[in-house]
Parts: C-alpha cells; structure tokens; sequence
C-alpha cells in the first residue's frame, strides 16, 4: 500500500514536471504553425517542400502537422476554438465560407497589393474563387475541374464510343449499352446528389443557389422532377443502380464490381487506376440535351490560407507565394495539390510530369479552351450541408419509390430548402 | 458379478456420451470461432494482395499474387518518422495508460465498494451520471480546458486522466470487490488491521482478474484513441499508430493496402497482450486462497 | 461505525476512520472528476442553451435548441426512435451471447486459451476501417453472405444493408458480434467464484444444472448488472457501426442518435444543438439506469451483502 502511494506521488511529480515541456522558438527565428490534410504522397512531398522552404528562408521555422480528410475538420476547429488556429492552414471549397465569415481567416488582399503575394501569373477567375464578397480569403493551391470517369474497355467491348463531352442522352444510349453488353450499371445520373442537380441547372446557365444565396437559385420544379424521373427510369429499365444493390465496399471498387462511370474530380484519375488496375479514361459531365450553357467549371482543389489571429502574417504569406511562384517548390510537389494556378509553373513542370499527370494537364487545358466551361459559381454558403444532405433525403424516397407524385416532392424539396436558406441568410 | 459388467458398460456409455459432448463442444467452437477471426484473416491476406486485387478478389482469403509492398511502404510512415516512432509512443501511452487505470480505479472502487461514509451515495450517482453524457459533446470544451492548461502539444490529455479512474474501471472493479464476503475484512479489522492493510492485503489479492480485465480493456481503449492522438499532438514525432493509420486514407486518394498491413501489425501488441494476460485469468482467484 | 475516540488521536487512527478513509480511496476520482470533467461537463449544459458554431463564441438563445430538437427536427425523433430500438434489441442478445460463450470458455481444455482469443479478436478490431469495409463487402447484394445462402438454396437477393427492413437487424448483428469485451469480463467474473462453493454443492449432491442456478448465476449477478449498465449506456451512445457502414441510410432506418448528434455537432458545426441533443441523451440514460438500478434489489445478489 505504501509502496503503491509512492509510486502515485511520484506520477504526480512526473507530470507537473512534464507539464511546462513546450517547444521554445530558436533565437531571432519566426515559427508558424501550418497544418493539412492528406495522404501519404502528399505528407511527404509537403515536408519535403517546407524542408525546401526553410532552406531559403532562413529566419523562418515552420511547425508542422498533419491530419487525415475526416480528423483533419474536428482537429482544426478545435484548434479554432482553443486559439491555437494555425498560422498556414489548409482549406476546402466547401467550408471556405464558413471559417472566413467567422473571422478564422485574414484577408490578402493588401498582401495581393502591396506585391508581397505575387500573383501576377495567376488568371483572375481563379483568384475569385478564394473570395467571399468580394475579399480575398484564400489561394488556391491548385485547379481541378469535374470529370466523369469510366471504364473504356467495358465501352470498347459494347462496341459503343463516349464522346469527350456527350450529351445526356448520347451518354443514356452508352450507359444502356454497355449494360446489356456486361450487366454493369449507372451511378451517375441515379446519384441525385444536389452536385449532380447542380450541373443541370448550370447546363440552364443556373445555379444552385441565388448570387448571395438567400434563396435556391431556381423556382420551377422541373428540373428536379426531371432529375428525378431519370434516375427512375434507370432503375426500371435495369441500366441505372437500385438503391442498396451496390456490392462495392469502397469508391474504388464500385468501378470494378458494379458500375461502369463515376462523377470524380480530375486530379483523381491517378488513384483510380492504381487502385483498380482497370482501364479508366475520362470526359467532361454530360450535358443535358437542350443546355444553354455547359456544366463544366474549372475549380480550386484546395487553398492555402492565413490566420487572422497569426502573428506573423508576412511570414506566412511568403510561404503562400513560394508554394504559388516558386519552381523550386514545384520541383518537389509536382501536381500532387492539382495543376498550378500561375501559368510560368504550369510551363516549367509540364516536361518533367508523367502520362497520368500529362492526361490530367491536357484535360484540364481542353477544359480550358473558351465555351467548354462555365463560369464557376460562388462558394456556396455554410448552410449548403442542410440543403444537400436534405436532397439526399427527398431523392433516396424517390429512388425508394415512395413518391407518386414527383412534381408535389419537388415543390416541398424546394419550399424546405428555401426555408434554410432564408433562415441562415437572417443571422 | 453382473453388477459389474453393468457398472462397467454404464461408465463406457457415459465416457463415449462425453467424448461425443467434447467433439461437438469442440466442431462448434472451431466453426462459430472461424465466424469470429474471418475479418482478421481477410485482413491479413488483404495485406498481401495488391492494391488492384484487394478488393476485386475481396471474398478469396489466399492472395493470387503476394507481395509485402504495403509492409515496406507502410512502415516508412510519413515524412522523418516510421512506424517505429508511432508504435514506440503507442506502447508507452497504453502501457502508463492501463497502470495508471488499474490503481487508481481498484482505490476508489475500493472505497466505494467497502467503507460506508458520507456522502458515497453522491459520488457515485455524480460518477455514473458522467458515464452518460456522449462524449463528443465534451470534446471541445475539453480541448478548451486543456489547452488553458497548457497540456496542448504533450502527452498529458492522453496519459493524465487515467490516474484519476473511469466511471466503467471502478464501477466494474466495485462489482467484483461486492462479491467478496466481508467475514475476511470483519475478522482482520478485529486483528487491528486499518482499511488501508484490508485493501492492500486481503482485497486487492482477490480480484486479481478484474484488475487484469481492466488493464487489458484500458490498454486496448488507449491503443485505439485516435481522437485523443489527433486532438491533442501536433508533432510528427508525437504521433500514435492509431492517428498514423487513418493517414493513409485522404478523401480522394486511399491507400488501403498499407491501412491492412500496419492495422494487422498493430493488432499484435493487443492481441500479444491478451495472451499473456489471459492466463492470469484462468488462475485467477479459483486456485489460490479463498478455499475455507 | 462506531467512532474511534477511545484510541489516541493519531494521523493513522484519524485516517482510519470510515468518514475520512472512504474519501481517501476516492480521491483519485474527485480529483480527477474536479480538474477534467467538471469545467466541460458544465461547458457543455451551458452550450445546450446557446448557439455555438465552434469558430466564434456562443451566443446564448435560451431554449431555441430543445424546441428546434422536439418540433422541428424530423430526423431527431427518427434517430430517437432507431437508437431505442437498436438498444431494446441488441443489449440483450449481446448479454446472453457474451455470458453464454464465457461459460463455454469457463472450462479449462488445452483449446481454451485459443478460443478465448479467437472470441475476443472481434472487439479488437472494433472501429476499424478494414471492418467497416469488410462488413459492407459481405453484406452486399452480390457478398459473401447472399452467395452462401444462394450454395445452400435458401433466397439470397436480400439486400442486406439496402432494404429498410434489414439494415438495422445487420448492424445489430455487427454489434453482437463483437461481444469479446462483456465475455471477457464475465470470464473474469466465473474465475472469481470459488471453488469450494462448487465443491460443497458436488457434495450434496447437486447436478451441473443445479450448481449453474444457484452458485454460478447468482454469484454472477453484480457483473451482469454491471455488464447490463454498461451496454444499455453504450447502446444509447452507440455511433461507430452506423457512421462507418451505412452511414444513416437506408431512410434514415439506420441513424443513430449518436450518428445524428455528431453530424449537427461536426459536420454543420452546430455544437450549441448537439450539445443540448447530448444532454437529453443523459436524461433518457439516467431514467433507464435508475430502473435496472432500482430493479437490482430484487435480482442482484452480493456475496457481501450476504442476501
């Protein structure tokens, strides 16, 4: 018993030694901090490139850590909440409005002006996208665009052609195909996700939310009632997959097992065909017959961001401008974070990437070309989970067959949505 | 005379009943346990396929091609620390984890269990009452508070609580400690023996088991926080293998087979562990003391 | 307790008495409870009557978040009453199973250690990745599962985890399965019955079945009641198995309340309303315990209590 206090005594001791044990910065050195997320590829290309980094920058000392996609959300908010928001951070489309709307991020723009952040190479389209109202947040790291990935040797074997930017139906003529040729399906158009609404609306030069997202960005049911009506007619006609009979474990495997195309982003290509060791090629998203615009947009993959609690902003936004401008950087990391967004590193890594990369560059590029893109919309709001998680819930009753009239759904779907939009907008 | 063949042909019959019970007894372990290590055996074969086969050869448990690939690239880890790093700071974690839990926690069920004073009622409903409240609600004003602390960045949130017991270690231990009859500490408190002699001499030695029990659940708990490892380290040559193998997967570009092969290799402390233990478990209490 | 004023006042008689010894042995828990629980504990019932999106402080709204939880949050009620059933279900398959098996494993042969291991490896692997995959490979339309039922003629175009019907039967499942944890303390429980007891009831001639009701269940019964406590508590918070594999789906039949609570919490960053949704949960805890609590006079017997 005695023995046993002690040894308790002594762990108490132990700890409020080791309690104070915190990393003291080096003399005359700034430190940030600077967290991402990924896999790893990228955990060591990105350690590699920072090593890079502090060789050129002497005075600066940069603190790493890293987190995989899901922890990485829980990890940085508590962060946030703790006031420990790391200098540099990583960030994503879809939270981008959230954390700059809740002071998280500092504006560059007067960075972008006084030249600190070069960002001369870098088309304006792209540096919209890394804005909310009209201020820089963030930059991106890299472009991707929408893509659909599919299984050239099922299309070859049903002696049928995808075009590089089909139609709906050309695509539901391959789809059906292919299905009687090798029994695989659709996950495409019997995905009813609210980004699959979203390419149909912006094929009507739509989109899914209003410009400062008060409101969903349409008002006639239609066109969810033809969304609808698609994935059922897929479903019936035995080409489109019946919710619940996927046999994939995985994204992955869904294209080995079940279905012959999948909506990815373009910088995924790679992962698939290692991971499937198949054949998989890729085109832009079908259009809708009678589009007036196409769906298709360039878009960040990601964004590299400041703190606005960071104390030493100047030097993290050197590190942004390495990362944007700098070959030396791109010497490490490649496309790893995308293609990059200043034209001269486009130019400077094109010849030392491989085919994958080369496929994807040239991709991007044909995407690029003046009329196969669209504009890109803004960043949707923070509200944007409700809504398309509500989606989800209205389309997964409909692929059920739980709905007859579709028209009366869409109308509720529309009126619910709206509601949240409206009630967000409020605060 | 015919007593006997009939003796003799009775104790025959009831020998074959039991070596008949015994081979059903054991035809049906092996079959339910099978049912039981198949994933563990999918992923170890998985482990060994590669990447393109794990999962169109998903229902084949021998790989058609093997290769240890995902061992070597999944050891490297990420940036300047392997696997070695992260299982050196798992074990240690774990290990000061579960001694830590397995005294603290036989103290107060101790207390709670065998001395009746005030206000015991009050502790113990307060400490059931926080078993209750789902965790994640508590995650943030958790981080909050110790990083006020300024435990953020070391491996005290992980480590530190574990000293001061768990509502599920005490209240377990305290179950245990209730089935013990009280004749033992009755005549040792007539001996002059203090409480502090009874615990340490008479009931600690008798739930040896749970002690083990907890030590082991404590262990495995530890050893699986990913939560803790990712809330609360921010250096790579902190980090855990539990946080180290969720890094192989990003949301678009997943490295399952190196996820099989270092969750099979981590499963080996726990499962080593569990052996080691296990037989502590069997001689427990039963063959030593308490006979009278 | 008598009070020891007879003996000298000293630190180890003043330290003996019951009043003082029994905080003693539980200070480790109140210090613990005082430095890491209280302040977020308290954080968090503060939380559950404020708007809190993590990123800025909370902004107190009163009861906003419990009138939001009772009559505007359809997939609220829908997750109250998937969890309530997934408790009512699974707690008591899993109890048995895990009791019976441990009995089965109680007995020593040379096979035992392995199948005591074999029994617990289920639980090891818990929360894993590779079994959330695994899981939903053999569960799948065209998965191991349905093709053993089709080899041996039975329907197998059941989707398992597809059709509302199923879904939640087959997570449930996932969950009896990996029962190696309440074995494993009901092991420890069955090796802590002494022997003697065995043996004196072999001498008065008691058969195995008469020893099983009136030794070993009886002596078993304070760790089943904890074992009962403990899963009706983790049943109630359960999350994992949802989350990883079906993720709520299909219809939401499979929407854990601790699924639903961390999707308002993390993913929309509503930590203001899960919080409140936590502490309901206690409530309904708390209710539920106190009646296997109160039940326990009745069925629980204490060797030290002497019943």
């Amino acid at each position: 018993m005695k023995r046993f206090l002690s040894v308790l005594a002594a762990v108490m001791v132990m700890f409020t030694l080791l309690a104070p044990l915190t990393v003291s910065a080096e003399e005359g050195k700034t430190t940030l901090t600077i967290l991402w997320w990924g896999s790893q590829t990228r955990h060591d290309l990105t350690i590699k490139m920072i090593e890079k980094f502090e060789e050129k920058y002497p005075d600066i000392d940069l603190v790493i850590d890293y987190s995989d996609w899901d922890g990485y959300w829980t990890k940085l908010s508590a962060q946030v909440a703790g006031g420990q928001t790391p200098d540099i951070m990583q960030m994503d489309y879809a939270y981008l409005a959230q954390y700059a709307s809740n002071k998280v991020l500092a504006e560059l723009d007067s960075f972008i002006a006084s030249g600190e952040l070069d960002v001369s190479d870098v088309s304006d389209s792209i540096l919209t996208s890394g804005q909310i109202d009209g201020v820089t947040y963030a930059l991106s790291t890299g472009t991707n665009a929408p893509v659909l990935l599919y299984r050239r040797d099922l299309v070859e074997a049903a002696g049928v052609e995808l075009p590089m930017n089909a139609t709906m139906s050309e695509y539901v003529a391959v789809s059906k195909a292919v299905y009687e040729n090798s029994g695989m399906r659709d996950t495409f158009v019997t995905d009813c996700s609210a980004d699959l609404l979203r390419f149909r609306l912006r094929s009507y030069g739509l989109n899914l939310y209003n410009d400062d997202a008060t409101a969903l960005g349409f008002d006639d049911p239609k066109y969810l009632v033809d969304m609808w009506q698609l994935a059922l007619d897929a479903q019936n006609e035995g080409w489109g997959m019946v919710p619940g009979e996927s046999s994939a474990a995985t994204a992955f495997d869904s294209m080995v097992v079940d279905a012959w195309s999948r909506y990815q982003n373009s910088n995924e290509l790679q992962a698939y065909r290692d991971a499937t060791g198949l054949d998989i090629s890729m085109v832009t998203i079908p259009d809708v017959d009678d589009a007036t615009a196409s769906a298709t947009y360039l878009k960040p993959s990601m964004f590299w961001c400041v703190a606005e609690q960071s104390e030493h902003k100047d030097a993290a936004i050197k590190f942004i401008n390495f990362f944007t401008n700098d070959p030396d950087c791109f010497d490490i990391v490649g496309v790893d974070r995308a293609i990059p967004i200043s034209a001269k590193m486009r130019e400077h890594i094109a010849p030392s990437l491989d085919d994958v990369s080369k496929e994807v560059v040239s991709f991007v590029d044909y995407v690029s070309q003046p009329g196969m893109a669209s504009p890109l919309m803004n960043a949707d709001p923070a509200c944007h989970t409700d809504v398309s998680e509500l989606l989800g819930q209205y389309s997964e009753q409909v692929r059920y067959g739980l709905v007859d009239d579709l028209t009366a759904f869409a109308q509720e779907f529309m009126d619910e949505a709206n509601g949240i939009l409206a009630a967000a907008a409020q605060k | 005379m015919t007593d006997m063949v009939n003796i003799q042909q009775i104790s025959g019959s009831v020998r074959f009943r039991r070596r008949f019970l015994r081979t059903v007894y054991h035809v049906f372990m092996l079959a339910v346990g099978f049912v039981m290590i198949y994933p563990l055996l999918w992923l170890v074969s998985s482990s060994f396929k590669p990447s393109g086969d794990i999962f169109t050869t998903a229902s084949s448990l021998i790989p058609k091609t093997w290769t240890f690939e995902h061992y070597t690239v999944g050891w490297k880890g990420f940036g300047n620390y392997t696997f070695t790093t992260y299982f050196a700071n798992s074990l240690m974690i774990a290990g000061i984890s579960a001694i830590g839990m397995i005294f603290s926690s036989a103290l107060v069920a101790f207390g709670f269990a065998r001395i009746r004073f005030r206000g015991r009622q009050f502790w113990f409903v307060l400490m059931l009452i926080t078993m209750m409240l789902p965790g994640q609600v508590m995650m943030i004003p958790r981080f909050v508070l110790f990083n006020n602390m300024g435990w953020v960045g070391t491996y005290l949130p992980m480590i530190a609580p574990s000293f001061f017991g768990s509502g599920f270690n005490i209240f377990l231990i305290m179950q245990f400690i209730r089935g013990i009859p009280r004749d033992m500490d009755e005549a040792a408190t007539i001996d002059g023996c203090s409480w502090y002699a009874i615990f340490g001499r008479i009931i600690l030695p008798l739930i040896v088991p749970s002690l083990v029990t907890v030590g082991v659940l404590t262990f495995m708990g530890s050893w699986e926080d990913f939560m803790g490892a990712l809330l609360y380290l921010n250096k790579p040559s902190m980090y855990t293998v539990a946080y180290a193998l969720k890094m192989f997967n990003d949301s678009s570009m997943s490295d399952y087979g190196a996820t099989f092969a270092m969750s099979a290799l981590s499963l080996i402390p726990i499962l080593t562990i569990f052996f080691f233990f296990q037989k502590n478990l069997v001689e427990g209490i039963s063959t030593q003391g308490l006979k009278g | 307790m008598q009070k020891a004023n007879r003996a000298p006042r000293t630190l180890g008689s003043v330290l003996n008495r019951s009043g003082v010894a029994g905080y003693v042995f539980i200070l480790p828990f109140i210090i613990g409870l005082i430095v890491f629980t209280v302040v977020p504990f308290f954080t968090s019932l503060y939380l559950a009557f404020t708007e809190y999106n993590v990123l800025s402080p909370a902004k107190w709204i009163g009861l906003d978040n419990f009138r939001r939880m009772f009559f505007e949050d359809r997939l609220f009620w829908t997750s109250f009453k998937v969890t309530f059933k997934f408790a009512m279900i699974q707690v008591p398959i899993k109890l048995a199973v895990s009791l019976g098996v441990a009995l089965l494993l109680a007995r020593t042969t040379r096979l035992t250690g392995l199948y005591r291991a074999v029994f617990y490896i289920p639980s090891l692997m818990g929360g894993s990745v590779a079994i959330a995959l695994l899981w939903k490979q053999i569960f799948a339309y065209n998965g191991v599962f349905n093709q053993i039922l089709g080899a041996i003629g039975l329907p197998s175009g059941t989707r398992w985890l597809g059709d509302p019907r199923t879904a939640l039967g087959t997570l449930i499942s996932l969950g009896v399965w990996q029962f190696g944890s309440s074995m494993l303390i009901f092991l420890a429980a069955i090796k802590n019955i002494p022997e003697s007891y065995h043996e004196a009831a072999i001498v008065d001639g008691a058969g195995p079945v008469k020893r099983f009701f009136s030794i070993t269940l009886p002596m078993l019964t304070p760790i089943l009641f904890f074992n009962l406590v403990n899963q009706v508590i983790g049943a109630f918070q359960a999350f994992n198995s949802s989350y990883l594999i079906t993720g709520g789906a299909p219809l939401n039949t499979t929407l854990y309340y601790g699924v639903h609570l961390y999707n308002r919490a993390f993913k929309h960053y509503e930590m203001g309303y899960g919080s409140a949704m936590a502490w309901f949960m206690l409530l309904i805890i708390a209710f539920f315990t106190a009646l296997i609590f109160r039940s326990s006079s009745a069925w629980v017997y204490y060797e030290s209590e002497g019943r």
